[in-house]
């Protein structure tokens, strides 16, 4: 009798332990799954995509099973998480180039399996620049603690420091800014300890001379290397009582100038520095001869920061005579844009969109919206890459089939890197979240993915001029 | 006997450092655990141990969880500190002959570490790195003549490295100097030395510590972002010390047949030292134990703890007058205590850790929750995002916006917490269910508090503007129009008191006047004669105005006047108006 209990028991504990079969229940929809990749396109040299399996009642144990092209691979989650391992899902990604991997997840509830519908995940063949540099920052008002810039590897999990501001005095370190995805030539501004603008070129660093320049924040290269335009904002914060939006920053001033890398001149014109006009966020075109920028007419702040409306314009740049052209207006609302940046082929420009004001971070409302350039009235839909909370600060990669985006979409308020392919028509695929070896840091991490930025080589910061 | 002897002593040592920090610091160790919350994971475990002194500073870390109990965070350290000297004392038996002058050295690091522990910038890790160091000399003491030594002591001191950065430094030169000193020709010995260095260059260069200081001296247990006090180095530096000296007098005899004389003399020195350093090291600050009051909801122990101290100081004022204001009596009794101006009843922001908390409890008693919000975060950013009790006000915060997501992450985080993880789950019920929000007393009063209308805050000038807003919007949260007076009153703007008064007296904001209200309708009636009766004012009030004015009168040419005012009117605001 006692055996027969025993045997009982190592039957019970082997159905437990043991795998959905054809015969577990469906439950006729996708899983409940973090992050969400159900449907996403990734590059064919991403990282593993782990993620956990958050279905209500799942008592931890959970198994998915991959299949594409013939190979099927089969990976057991506890505490919810499926970690694929990375030869099994580089074997995945090959065997699913140009097309779909399919994801089937069953997962224990209440003692018996069920098996949910299986998800895809497009496998595009189009390769991502590999590597993403960020601040980690907390988003604060006033008051920082560490921060840094780091660099992620988009094929591994591995994630290292660039600067981090431990070794600079607990400086503030921001807004930096790669020339056309090349990481051997970089900008970034510092302040309080050691502040300045730091300019990398041909292996060495600079200190621009900010005396001259005072208040220089959002950069931008020139493709050419030589030129940088830089805006000069005079930037206040108040604090909402009741709105959604926790801050409102704004601008007091600003304008925008060209900084001359060889000369150490500053460049600019009447368009670019009016009294009557708030212009800032510059964004050079990939060919040089073109600056955009955002301008909003001047109003009194910060009694009608909600009114300010800017419209995103461009103004011609000949880098021979140092010359500006006209200027040119592509948008005038509805609603205030923010970051233009062109891709790199020159055929689209993304830009964010909110209600209004410039600091469209902490704007609930704030989408990502896109121009085809050469047909600027043809409407592209970016809902791929939008989302009901803030998607705000992006980039492209340099083969110009990948964007990434600052979202705040996960939890409201810390800025997430969320990645989303771009075709050569425009078509914009659902993004995904840069993955992650514990997907769970994304809930325990308490700072901000801040200003990711692609490159095609690695970010190389040494002898950095401290004074 | 002998053994009996030194347990004693060490056991009466461990009693009096006790006593030491218990007497001196009961508050600072409470105020210490708010200041490195231990959150209970794998992946917090596994990211501690990656650094090198990571290992100290988790341990410290779990410890430190603790130290809310009574009496624990004094009782920790002085273990700490005691088994620090014990190892020590150890470690010397092995090198010098008189027990005497062992224990007496060994009582220097013991006593040296307990003076540095009041100043709040240092982390309990560090002496524990001591007793790190104190371990690995005692097994290098133990050793002996064994194969392979320069390997095993090159691997201990990558070892004691990893688990306490900066000890391995005096560690690989203590081995260095007795083992190139045994013989000379031993160069194998210093590669332990060279290990460390090499380590060391390789982690900053990393960028997993800022500066090389961080690794060579005590620097990492000390705020990063501030270099440690001249006693920070000498209690650190006391620990190899010892060991020099023992070797310098196993060298030359220094202390040798003279353990009497030589006791003596430690014994002085440990006593002049102590002295020097306890009167320069930073007393537990008086901050900390209202800090406590104040987190704890003890009101009265505030008052009780403030009365006659620190009259002048801001903070002190702040916190006084929120104690009032919680306990629904800011109104009544404002100026029962001395008042330092409107800065003392509304903060200037600053950026320093402790204001921001401050500041954070200051706008959550006047019903401003944005702000109570913003200075949270600042003030759990200006911690590491280790600060529980601001945790706990950004999960209140946010769950008064129905900002639910991300109250959801910092409950997550509480609940891998040991302390906290119980309040975290209560909060976790409240998640996306408005009404069960508003079931909840604290955050229903608090949330009713939000504006219709949005402002930005500090739009029109200061505060006043957005009090007024709150308290329309919730009349039943009597904090904040008193608030709103009491700044009216300590800016001595009695026009815009007075408006303030006539817009809200007799409606549910302001159905009676409070009594410092009330003495100031009456100094601004002196204008106006007749107009205090609309405003049903207290016979007691009026009568006391009416001696006071009679006293006035009576000794308006006195030279002591004001003082004489302040002894018999002092807790009315007819003096502070006077004065002001």
């Amino acid at each position: 009798m006692k055996r027969l209990y025993i045997f009982g028991l190592v039957l019970l504990l082997a159905a437990g332990c043991g795998m959905p079969d054809g015969n577990s229940p469906s439950a006729g929809r996708g899983p409940a799954i973090f992050p969400d990749y159900a449907g996403v396109t990734v590059p064919a040299n991403i990282a593993p995509l782990h993620f956990s399996v958050t279905e209500e009642g799942c008592d931890g144990k959970a198994v998915a099973e991959f299949s594409a092209g013939g190979l099927s691979v089969t990976v057991r989650g506890k505490d919810g998480a499926v970690n694929i391992g990375r030869r099994p899902w580089k074997r995945l990604l090959e065997a699913a180039e140009g097309q779909f991997i399919s994801v089937k997840v069953s997962c224990m509830k209440g003692g018996g399996w069920e098996t949910f519908e299986p998800f895809r995940i497009k496998v595009s063949e189009d390769l991502i620049d590999r590597y993403l540099t960020y601040r980690l920052i907390e988003p604060g008002y006033e008051v920082w603690n560490e921060m840094g810039l780091y660099m992620r590897d988009l094929e591994s999990f591995r994630q290292t420091p660039v600067l981090k501001n431990r070794s600079t005095g607990f400086n503030c370190i921001n807004c930096h800014n790669f020339c056309m995805q090349d990481a051997s030539r970089m900008v970034f501004h510092m302040r309080a300890a050691h502040g300045g603008t730091y300019l990398l070129k041909d292996g060495d660093f600079k200190k621009l001379n900010v005396k001259t320049i005072p208040g220089m924040v959002y950069p931008a290269w020139h493709p050419g290397g030589r030129f940088l335009a830089f805006s000069l904002n005079d930037i206040k914060q108040l604090f909402h009582t009741s709105d959604r939006n926790r801050v409102e920053v704004y601008d007091l001033e600003s304008d925008v100038v060209v900084y001359d890398s060889e000369t150490n001149e500053v460049l600019t014109c009447p368009e670019l520095s009016s009294k009557a006009v708030f212009e800032t966020f510059p964004a050079f075109s990939p060919d040089g001869g073109t600056l955009y920028y955002c301008s909003a007419d001047t109003l009194a702040m910060p009694d009608r920061y909600d009114e300010v409306r800017y419209r995103l314009c461009s103004i011609g740049f000949s880098p021979s005579d140092r010359s500006f052209g006209s200027v040119d207006t592509l948008y005038a609302g509805p609603g205030s844009v923010s970051f233009p940046r062109v891709s790199p082929d020159g055929k689209f420009m993304l830009y964010t969109l909110s209600g209004y004001g410039n600091f469209s971070i902490w704007h609930q409302d704030s989408d990502l919206h896109m121009i085809d350039l050469s047909d600027r009235s043809r409407e592209i839909d970016t809902s791929g890459l939008n989302s009901d909370s803030v998607d705000s600060y992006h980039s492209w990669s340099s083969t110009s089939r990948w964007t990434v985006v600052s979202s705040r979409r996960i939890d409201g308020l810390y800025t997430r890197p969320f990645i989303a392919h771009v075709s050569e028509d425009g078509t914009v695929d659902k993004a995904f979240l840069l993955p992650q070896k514990d997907p769970g840091m994304y809930h325990d991490l308490m700072k901000s993915f801040n200003i990711p930025e692609f490159t095609r080589n690695k970010v190389k910061i040494k002898d950095l001029p401290l004074e | 006997m002998k053994k009996l002897l030194l347990v004693t002593y060490w056991a009466v040592l461990a009693l009096l450092l006790f006593a030491y920090l218990q007497s001196g610091g009961k508050f600072h160790f409470l105020f210490m655990e708010q200041t490195r919350l231990f959150v209970n994971s794998p992946d917090t475990l596994l990211r501690a141990l990656s650094l090198p002194s990571g290992f100290v500073s988790m341990v410290s870390d779990f410890l430190q969880q603790f130290f809310f109990l009574p009496c624990c965070g004094a009782a920790v350290m002085a273990v700490i500190l005691v088994a620090t000297g014990g190892t020590t004392f150890l470690a010397l038996r092995k090198r010098l002959d008189s027990e005497l002058v062992c224990a007496a050295l060994a009582t220097v690091p013991a006593v040296a570490g307990a003076f540095i522990l009041f100043d709040s910038n240092i982390s309990c890790a560090e002496p524990l790195a001591c007793l790190a160091l104190a371990l690995a000399l005692l097994w290098y003491y133990s050793l002996g003549a064994v194969k392979f030594k320069a390997l095993r002591l090159s691997a201990a001191a990558a070892l004691l490295f990893w688990l306490a950065g900066a000890a391995a430094v005096p560690f690989a030169v203590i081995v260095a100097l007795e083992e190139i000193c045994a013989r000379p020709s031993n160069f194998a010995s210093l590669i332990p030395a060279v290990l460390v260095g090499a380590l060391t260059v390789i982690c900053v260069r990393a960028q997993m510590f800022g500066e090389y200081r961080d690794l060579l001296l005590p620097d990492n247990f000390y705020n990063l972002r501030l270099h440690p006090t001249a006693q920070v180095y000498i209690a650190w530096f006391s620990l190899p010390a010892v060991f020099l000296l023992a070797f310098a007098s196993r060298k030359t005899g220094l202390l040798k047949g003279k353990p009497v004389p030589a006791t003596v003399f430690i014994a002085l020195c440990i006593v002049g030292g102590a002295f020097a350093m306890g009167s320069k090291a930073e007393k537990p600050a008086f901050y900390h134990e209202l800090d406590y009051y104040a987190r704890n909801g003890r009101w009265e122990d505030l008052l009780k703890a403030t009365r006659g101290r620190n009259e002048r100081n801001h903070i002190c004022s702040a916190l006084k007058n929120m104690a009032l204001a919680e306990m629904g009596q800011l109104g009544d009794r404002m100026f029962s205590f001395a008042q330092t101006g409107a800065e003392g009843l509304y903060l200037q922001w600053k950026p320093v850790p402790y204001i921001s908390i401050l500041l954070s409890d200051l706008y959550w008693s006047m019903g401003n929750i944005a702000l109570a919000q913003k200075a949270a975060f600042e003030a759990n950013v200006s911690y590491g995002n280790r600060n529980p009790r601001m945790i706990q006000r950004l999960i209140d915060t946010n769950l008064i916006y129905g900002q639910y997501e991300v109250a959801e992450k910092y409950i997550s985080i509480l609940e891998k917490t040991w302390r906290y993880r119980s309040w975290a789950r209560g909060r976790r019920a409240l998640l996306g269910d408005d009404d069960a929000v508003m079931a909840d007393p604290l955050l229903s009063a608090k949330r009713k508090c939000i504006p219709d209308g949005d402002v930005l805050s500090g739009m029109y000038g200061e505060n006043p503007t957005e009090l007024a807003l709150i308290a329309e919007s919730n009349p039943a949260h009597k904090a904040t129009i008193e608030y709103l007076g009491g700044i009216y009153l300590l800016a001595s703007d009695l026009t815009d008191f007075m408006d303030m008064v006539d817009r809200y007296y007799g409606t549910d904001v302001m159905p009676t006047l409070p009594q410092s209200f009330q003495e100031a309708v009456l100094v601004y009636a002196e204008h106006f004669p007749g107009m205090e009766e609309k405003y049903g004012l207290s016979s007691d009030v009026l009568a006391n105005y009416a001696a006071f004015r009679d006293f006035y009168h009576k000794n308006k040419n006195s030279p002591s006047l004001q003082s004489q005012l302040k002894a018999r009117f002092g807790d009315t605001y007819w003096v502070y108006f006077l004065a002001n």
